[in-house]
């Protein structure tokens, strides 16, 4: 893997030396590049429009605003909280994901009965949309009705009635639990990937050379695994960061925005309370943060592999 | 006891605590979906329905037009996947056995877009479709579908495709493919796998994607999946619990089956190509 | 022969074209019908196939007119619609919160139809009602729904507890609430929404027979008064004394509902379609409905629904005779008994259905107390600053006084924008 830090995906291996066409590979890219560039390139330009423009609660355009959208943003208490949760969201979700979806793809490959059965459990809370699975939980939480306490009460613990979304720190909680559980079976499905790529006749010389359990996982696997977390990571940042659903349909953000996150805040800002400016200008401060992540995440996992 | 048999039982005891977490939706699922409406909010809740209650499924495909929906779901995932891979496949090969400039531009260039939600590029993205006449249009979403999970698809075709030897293709240029030609029937055989999971992957986010399908999709006869449970449900005062649940259950039928059955091939495609 | 046999087929083919020409013609003014697209929210899942049929009885009783309804439901209504106004594709008639109207109709997206309406037509509503439709003097909409809020009580619980009859004042409920809650863990006085759709309108009924206001008389905020802040008290006290059903913050208006079908609440503070659940998921569950209980001022929350022509419609005077249609005395009585809201034809305020049924004319008893919540651009963003205050000062965490100054605050700033 080359050294360089331009560029924010890990570059494949080089010096091919196929083909010199570059107008034929060109001419193969080209269809990816215009189909995004129509569909999300128009979008992002409207946004990034919106954000500096003095816009009404349809869209239409009034004048040019320079920062004031921005500033609106930064000045509101609660867009500054929103951040502050989003961070904590952010890191939780992804850091409980990659945590247990790490035993679970080593389990999952090895072979024992019914790890096709497995397999396909831990697949399923992927078959059902964010919004669905969010409804749902929402219903298995309910103090009174939900089926969580109905079950914990038959065992003998003292839950009845007891209310999971009243509280902020036991509905966020939640909330980050719902959020692990729909990104396990991505993060799972390309840690097997990674497992199986690790030759056995490794383990093999390890296990010769006396290290055993923990030291081959520590030694062996987890330097093997490396490029598949780093982008397990990238991508699960960046789907979690920008999740709307699991917040939305649980908590709305309450109470007193204590669950809100930046998506669901500019979701209220655009649709809610018909400010379009400020909703456009915290996207792009969204946007920002996710680059800046990206670049500095990249970028550090990179250099601890080329100093290796 | 064999060695494989004391194995398993570790195996499942160790994941007996997340596979309890990830059912036990699917149980409340399944439990409420077969209550009648008046047995959901009564003062001593059981997990075992009074009576057994179909009517909430015959509710859903009979009077409320699901099995349409789930057509649709199906109509657009499909139409998506087939696009994405269309112009994924071409690109990641490019990428993979070419030689350009600027690939790894390329590459951040892919990975930016999946920087910014659709829900916040909703009012853009709804303004163009109208400005194409084409709001209502399953065409629209499979379009704006592919935009968005493509840039995956080629990132995980990519690496598969750096897997697998050149040496297959050179042979069959030696003996006087062209390149096309080796393409078709060396090349693509060989990374079937990798393109199956990348349609799945595809196949998935599509299937359950949400606010882009509710923002476009308006008729009551071109709805998807999520979009009809949502609108069958979202009433002022009151939520249906019963039939949210059936419907619920009844949409992830199709894709739990799909997971079953490509279950070794969904490994094998990883295992050699992963994303590097 | 073959001449005749020409003119046969000469005939034939000129008679044919005649024939075509005259239903292109008859399609031609077919297609010169106006087509009127009308957007409704439902309230209940019977909501849209109500005005799917509605329509097609008036396409059926007229030639010029064609109208299609969509419906959707009210969590997507917003979203939609600006999407929609936004990309200019919005339909012709449009339902809304009546709470949108005034941003709405600020920010041009809204046509003013007092001009379209005829005086007879503008004679036949409540005044209060279609009042509430007019800012800056035009009419915006039409007050399609209105509902004012009630205490609905459990009969049976009050009677095993020993209460009798519904409470008359904040101080009764408070007692009442403590005698039903004592009756078991799972039984609770009185529901308290501490989250969702319409928190705040919980806190206005206290608000307002507290003697407090939305608005102060020197027109500024209102949330942080003394009235207000007492108003709060009282449903603090009630949480404290842990007669409200648990969790509150976690609480929102269906919750409450479903709770009170249940039977496990024993008051709970709701509005006519409360009655329509009730008869379909516990029609054996005996209940009261009464006055909201008083402190200083008696006083119920009236809230209306807007049924708009937008702005953006090239057939606003179809769209009109369409609501007139939608307005006669038939087609309310009928959507009156479907969704249980309170008449806003003046023709109506006679019907028996709403005078000789007991938890009907209540509500229509209460409505010269109604208040409503101010027609000002962003109020959205003030209820839910609002809302967030509350929630700090029902959960504990700073006292109402201090809690209440925050959104008063924003609301002031948001009057100024």
């Amino acid at each position: 893997m080359t050294a360089s830090t331009t560029t924010l995906v890990p570059p494949s291996p080089r010096g091919l030396r196929l083909s010199k066409a570059i107008p034929g590979a060109l001419l193969l890219i080209l269809p990816s590049l215009l189909l995004s560039a129509m569909v999300i390139g128009y979008p992002i330009f409207d946004v990034l429009r919106m954000s500096v423009a003095d816009v009404n609660r349809f869209g239409r355009v009034l004048g040019f605003a320079g920062f004031d959208n921005f500033l609106a943003a930064f000045t509101d208490p609660i867009f500054l909280q929103s951040a502050w949760q989003t961070l904590i969201w952010t890191f939780c979700v992804v850091g409980g994901t990659v945590l247990i979806s790490v035993p679970i793809a080593i389990i999952l490959n090895e072979e024992f009965y019914g790890r096709t059965v497995a397999r396909t459990i831990i697949l399923l809370p992927w078959a059902v949309s964010l919004a669905m699975t969010a409804l749902v939980w929402r219903f298995v939480v309910n103090g009174d009705f939900g089926t969580l306490n109905t079950t914990l009460s038959a065992l003998g613990l003292p839950f009845d009635n007891f209310p999971w979304l009243a509280d902020a720190s036991t509905a966020f909680g939640i909330e980050i639990l719902v959020g692990i559980l729909v990104s396990m079976p991505f993060t799972v499905t390309i840690i097997m990937g990674g497992l199986t790529a690790i030759p056995d006749t490794l383990y093999e010389a390890s296990r010769m050379d006396g290290a055993r359990g923990l030291q081959g996982f520590r030694h062996i696997t987890l330097p093997l695994l490396r490029p598949f977390l780093q982008i397990a990571v990238v991508l699960n940042v960046i789907y979690v960061f920008n999740s709307f659903p699991i917040i939305w349909i649980m908590t709305n953000g309450g109470p007193a925005n204590r669950t809100d996150i930046l998506i669901t805040y500019v979701y209220k800002q655009a649709f809610g309370f018909g400010k379009l400016g400020t909703a456009a200008a915290g996207s792009v401060v969204m946007f920002a943060m996710l680059l800046a992540f990206s670049v500095l995440y990249l970028y550090m996992t990179r250099s601890r592999e080329v100093q290796q | 006891m064999t060695s494989k048999a004391r194995k398993s039982l570790i195996c499942w005891g160790a994941l007996s605590p997340i596979v309890v977490v990830i059912l036990f939706p699917y149980a409340t699922m399944l439990s409420t979906a077969l209550k009648h409406k008046d047995e959901i909010f009564t003062f001593e809740q059981t997990w075992w329905p009074r009576e057994f209650y179909l009517g909430n499924f015959a509710d859903l495909l009979f009077e409320r037009g699901f099995g349409q929906a789930i057509f649709n779901s199906l109509y657009i995932s499909v139409g998506a996947t087939l696009l994405s891979s269309a112009v994924a496949i071409p690109a990641a090969y490019a990428l993979s056995r070419l030689r350009m400039p600027g690939k790894g531009a390329f590459r951040n260039y892919l990975l930016i877009t999946q920087m910014i939600s659709p829900i916040v590029l909703i009012i853009g993205l709804f303004r163009m479709f109208a400005y194409f006449g084409m709001i209502n249009d399953p065409h629209a979403l499979i379009i704006a579908h592919s935009a968005f999970y493509m840039a995956f698809a080629v990132w995980m075709l990519q690496s598969y495709f750096d897997t697998i030897p050149k040496d297959l293709e050179e042979a069959a240029w030696l003996d006087g493919a062209s390149r096309t030609r080796a393409f078709i029937s060396v090349f693509l055989p060989l990374c079937l796998p990798g393109v199956a999971v990348t349609a799945l992957f595809t196949f998935v986010n599509s299937w359950n994607e949400y606010a882009m399908s509710l923002t476009m999709l308006r008729d009551a006869s071109s709805q998807t999946a999520p979009v009809k449970i949502a609108f069958l449900t979202g009433t002022l005062y009151e939520t249906e619990w019963n039939i949210i649940m059936a419907a619920t259950l009844m949409a992830t039928v199709p894709v739990a089956i799909i997971f079953a059955s490509i279950q070794n091939y969904l490994v094998r495609g990883l295992s050699l190509g992963g994303v590097k | 022969m073959s001449i005749r046999k020409n003119g046969f087929w000469r005939g034939l083919v000129l008679g044919t074209a005649c024939a075509a020409f005259a239903t292109l013609g008859l399609a031609e003014a077919a297609l010169a019908k106006d087509t009127v697209r009308v957007r409704i929210a439902e309230y209940s899942t019977n909501t849209g196939d109500f005005f799917i049929e509605m329509a097609d009885r008036f396409n059926a009783s007229q030639e010029d007119i064609e109208v299609v309804i969509e419906h959707l439901p009210w969590p997507e209504m917003q979203q939609q619609l600006i999407t929609d106004i936004s990309a200019g594709t919005a339909p012709d008639i449009s339902h809304m919160a009546t709470r949108w109207m005034a941003g709405f109709a600020k920010d041009g997206a809204l046509a003013p139809i007092e001009g379209l309406m005829s005086e007879e037509f503008t004679d036949s509503f409540v005044p209060t009602f279609l009042d509430l439709q007019k800012l800056d003097g035009h009419t915006w909409g039409l007050p399609i729904a209105a509902s004012a809020r009630g205490l609905f009580y459990n009969k049976a619980l009050f009677e095993r507890a020993g209460v009798e009859g519904p409470p008359a004042t904040w101080g009764d409920a408070l007692a009442a609430a403590k005698k039903v809650s004592a009756l078991g863990d799972d039984i609770y006085g009185i529901g308290m929404q501490g989250t969702g759709l319409d928190t705040e309108g919980y806190w206005f009924y206290s608000l307002w027979t507290h003697g407090g206001d939305i608005f102060n008389a020197d027109g500024k905020s209102g949330f942080a008064s003394p009235e207000a802040v007492a108003a709060t008290q009282t449903y603090i006290d009630l949480i404290e004394a842990g007669v409200t059903q648990p969790g509150v913050l976690g609480s929102n208006r269906e919750d409450l509902q479903n709770l009170f079908s249940a039977g496990k609440l024993g008051m709970v503070l709701s509005g006519p379609w409360l009655n329509t659940q009730l008869a379909d998921e516990a029609p054996d569950l005996a209940y009261g409905i009464s006055q909201i209980p008083t402190e200083t001022a008696a006083a119920t929350y009236g809230v209306t629904d807007t049924i708009s022509i937008l702005a953006g419609s090239e057939v606003k005077e179809s769209a009109m005779k369409f609501l007139e249609y939608m307005f006669n005395d038939e087609n309310r009585l009928a959507f009156g008994k479907l969704e249980g809201f309170v008449p806003v034809l003046k023709s109506m305020s006679k019907e028996p259905f709403f005078t000789d049924n007991p938890k009907m004319s209540v509500f229509l008893e209460m409505s010269p107390v109604a208040k409503f919540a101010p027609l000002v651009p962003h109020w959205e963003e003030m209820a839910e600053a609002l809302k967030s205050s509350l929630a700090a000062a029902y959960g504990g965490d700073s006292a109402p006084a201090d809690a209440l100054k925050g959104a008063a605050d924003k609301m002031n700033s948001l009057l100024n924008e």
